[in-house]
């Protein structure tokens, strides 16, 4: 059993069917390599100063650099990939809108053990949510190449129909190993973890996760981009950041205000459309 | 069943209970006319301003003005007011924590006809929470007198147990009548609407609108409350409006940082009595857990020493 790989031109319908089968699908290169190089150029002073992990969970050989609208611009692409963006909102089909829900390079270190297997949902407080109902979809891009000896993501298998808070071991998983420029998306319901980093390298991904707009999301995007950033922002991504009411009036702004009349007035909604 | 009414001296605990029972309750004077007044003189010009609502759910002759705690200083203190927090902290007292969800006074002008009879839980997208698990707890604070003449909240007690998505009319409900200084307190899950204004006076309540802090917040306070004024709010009431990470770590900046540091560096430095708070609530939580799997003949997941820091590895 091996999380299905796909090519970067497939079909939504095709990427929905592998991860519906498996709990995750990979799409190799959907973008080229050198354009994550661009990306990690653009990083790299940001990972540099971020601190290591303070417990075993975060991983004290890992760094977990957040606020990658702000800091990375080439990154913003990947946030509204046209693929993953529709794949997301497809797997999120129960909400009336998704939202972003962080923005995360996570470069684990050589040495590090494997991560605690969890399912990202657990977020929430752990809710037990129906399991045909999804609040996140995450997507993983390679920005080196994932391989079972650097720590690439660990998932069990079709766990995505499995009951809540289950216990797993290493031994319970495949690795997720994919090339630089590739990008592994699965639900929050799949069970997974870091892998441990036998390597000498660090091995870097670049977490963006969407989730259901009634929910709170894990980073603070009105805080994590300063507004003068976000007046420079394209509508699509200040809406997915949040500068959007959530269902029906979630996140409005004092008098019932589109948040969007906030950072871009030219932009907002009267009254309660979204 | 008639709609409880509690003294002044009543404690959360009471409250909660009431609440747990028949999902809502009416505190006597717990403010007195002079308060009130004091309130409305900070709140009028605000009022004065806003625009009628354009839909027919919030009201076409219904003002519904915000961003509370930016504008007036002493809604600041009746958010925090003992009874609130007491109340709100056993009413959802099964999350990890809570947060503020909305501030709102709301004046329903002479004339409006009744509002549609709804759940205040179906904000978070018409979602079917289990019975028993409360997502909201709301207090409506009478700034004039509450009749079933001006308008008064409709309710109907012992709703909160009923049946999600059920549709009502007006003669299924009471009015919730009540002296200006009363508070009107409901779950997220009582059925009830602002009733249809027959006089020839506004019927003004003042709503503060507390949630489970894993839900999205109705009102963003970060956005409505500048950050200028809020450098300069004590610190509960800045965690309650949500500059503190929620469940595990909902709501953080940057790089998994306390939202609390973006106002007051000085004092977040990632506070470690939240975080020790946090780990102790979420061993009992997975201790919860474990026994409930144990009965299901489950293994339950280990996270002993293991913070939920949001990975996404």
């Amino acid at each position: 059993m091996t999380i299905p790989h796909l090519p970067a031109n497939a079909a939504s319908q095709d990427v929905l069917a592998a991860i519906e089968s498996a709990g995750g699908a990979v799409i190799d290169r959907l973008v080229s390599p050198d354009f994550m190089d661009e990306i990690a150029a653009e990083l790299r002073p940001w990972i540099e100063k971020t601190p290591t992990g303070s417990d075993q969970f975060e991983g004290h050989r890992t760094r977990r650099t957040g606020g990658l609208i702000a800091r990375s611009p080439k990154s913003r692409e990947l946030i509204t990939h046209p693929l993953v963006l529709d794949v997301s909102k497809r797997m999120l089909s129960r909400a009336t809108s998704i939202q972003l829900n962080a923005t995360q390079a996570i470069t684990i270190g050589p040495g590090e053990p494997a991560q605690v297997i969890h399912r990202d949902q657990w977020a929430f407080d752990m809710y037990p949510f129906a399991k045909d109902y999804q609040v996140i979809a995450n997507a993983i891009w390679a920005m080196t190449d994932f391989t079972e000896q650097n720590g690439a993501t660990r998932v069990v298998f079709g766990s995505h129909r499995f009951e809540d808070k289950l216990r797993f071991n290493e031994a319970d998983t495949v690795p997720v190993e994919m090339g630089k420029g590739s990008v592994f998306v699965y639900p929050g319901t799949t069970y997974h973890g870091g892998g441990a980093n036998r390597s000498d390298a660090s091995r870097i991904g670049i977490s963006l996760s969407y989730s259901a707009s009634w929910l709170r999301q894990e980073e603070n995007q009105y805080l994590a981009v300063p507004i003068e950033i976000a007046r420079t922002l394209s509508e699509e991504l200040l809406r997915l950041m949040g500068y959007q009411r959530g269902a029906y009036a979630l996140g409005y702004v004092d008098d019932l205000r589109d948040p969007m009349e906030f950072v871009r007035p030219d932009l907002a909604r009267r009254g309660m459309a979204n | 069943m008639k709609i409880q009414h509690l003294q002044n001296t009543v404690t959360g605990e009471q409250v909660a209970e009431t609440l747990n029972r028949e999902g809502v309750a009416i505190v006597d004077n717990l403010l007195s006319i002079a308060q009130v007044d004091e309130v409305m003189a900070e709140l009028r010009p605000w009022m004065e301003k806003t625009k009628p609502c354009t839909d027919t759910f919030n009201g076409r002759n219904t003002r519904r003005t915000g961003a509370l705690i930016a504008r007036s200083p002493i809604c600041r203190k009746l958010v925090m007011h003992p009874l609130a927090i007491s109340t709100a902290g056993k009413v959802l007292s099964h999350a990890t924590s809570y947060q503020l969800h909305l501030t709102q006074v709301i004046s329903v002008g002479p004339g409006e006809p009744a509002q549609a009879i709804h759940r205040d839980q179906w904000a978070f997208d018409l979602f079917s929470f289990p019975k028993g698990y409360e997502v909201q707890f709301n207090m409506i604070w009478a700034m004039t007198d509450f009749t079933d003449e001006n308008g008064a909240t409709r309710v109907i007690p012992g709703s909160n147990r009923f049946d999600d998505r059920l549709q009502f009319t007006e003669a299924d409900t009471l009015p919730a009548e009540m002296s200006k200084g009363s508070v009107l307190c409901y779950t997220g899950s009582v059925y009830h609407g602002a009733g249809a204004n027959r006089s020839s006076d506004a019927r003004i309540g003042l709503q503060f609108i507390y949630n489970l802090s894993w839900l999205r917040q109705e009102e963003n306070q970060y956005l409505a409350c500048p950050l200028e004024i809020a450098r300069t709010l004590p610190v509960e009431l800045l965690r309650l409006m949500g500059y503190a990470r929620g469940a595990f770590s909902l709501g953080y900046v940057g790089d998994l940082m306390d939202p609390l540091e973006v106002v007051r560096p000085e004092i977040a430095n990632d506070a470690p009595d939240q975080l020790e708070n946090t780990a102790a609530l979420l061993k009992t939580r997975v201790d919860r857990e474990r026994q409930n799997a144990r009965q299901k003949g489950l293994e339950a997941v280990d996270l002993e020493g293991a913070q939920l820091q949001g990975d996404k590895r």
